[in-house]
């Protein structure tokens, strides 16, 4: 058993799907598109929808996180969740931090917290919520 | 680098970490409280927030999820993400389905898909979406 972040882009999938490959390495590992649905499934579309990812996974390091257009309205918006990203080094958080907040707006700059040695939010131009974070490391 | 799924409780994190450790079997790693933070970050919390989460992390299966209770607001709201269970058989979903229901909505009830043997959506009395699902062996 384990469990993975679905998130949905609202019409913008492909957008970020991009945005991801570009800023944090993502890589794509399958897209589904809804016109690549069961033809029972396709009838209950609208047609703009049709070239639109029904479904899709793809690997942010070792993570693979789930992504759809969902309901294709356009205005994707998140709200209770994070996705924490961690990365290696002080170097890398700053590089991922960086290029997250890209056309985004950062909600805690990246600094050096009691928990952390590189600890910052930021929503990126999608809206989605991530905490990037570089553990301390023990002396 | 790795991903990991953040979840604000915004009060009901204690709530909800007890609620997924009888409903999914998890297991909590560890969880440190507002009063347990220094103190110059204590003296910008309001006093009834210092016995609530600053950060929990617990087991779902071998998935690692975060919480908090955030800014305590008491109006935890969840969109634009959900949480994927796989289970390893359709016993083993339907279990997990029905557990995750107890107090909350079905928005899908479990069936079998063309992707999947089993497969629904429901949102947790916290409002957290979750999507159970066993794959079809060859997805």
């Amino acid at each position: 058993m384990n469990v993975q972040p679905y998130v949905f882009f609202d019409g913008k999938c492909e957008e970020a799907l991009e945005f991801y490959k570009s800023a944090v390495g993502a890589k794509v590992d399958m897209v589904m598109r809804f016109n690549e649905a069961p033809p029972e499934m396709q009838s209950q579309m609208s047609p703009g929808s049709k070239d639109k990812v029904m479904h899709a996974a793809f690997h942010i390091g070792d993570t693979q996180i789930l992504a759809s257009d969902g309901e294709c309205h356009g205005k994707p918006a998140f709200q209770g969740f994070s996705l924490s990203i961690n990365a290696a080094n002080d170097a890398e958080a700053e590089k991922l931090f960086g290029a997250l907040g890209k056309g985004g707006k950062v909600t805690a700059p990246l600094s050096e917290t009691f928990f952390a040695s590189r600890f910052g939010m930021v929503a990126d131009k999608f809206g989605v919520n991530w905490m990037v974070m570089a553990e301390k490391k023990a002396a | 680098m790795n991903v990991q799924p953040y979840l604000s409780f915004e009060g009901r994190a204690q709530e909800a970490i007890d609620f997924y450790k009888s409903a999914l079997g998890a297991t909590v790693d560890m969880v440190m409280l507002f009063k347990e933070a220094p103190p110059d970050m204590q003296a910008q919390m309001s006093p009834e927030s210092k016995d609530k989460i600053m950060h929990a992390a617990f087991h779902i299966g071998d998935t690692q999820v975060m919480a908090s209770d955030g800014r305590c607001t008491g109006k935890a709201s969840f969109s634009g993400v959900t949480l994927t269970l796989n289970a390893a058989s359709n016993g083993e979903a339907d279990k997990l389905f029905n557990a995750l229901a107890q107090g909350g909505q079905v928005q899908m009830p479990m069936s079998e898909t063309f992707f999947a043997n089993r497969f629904g959506m429901v949102a947790d009395k916290f409002g957290v979406g979750w999507m159970v699902i066993n794959p079809k062996p060859t997805h």
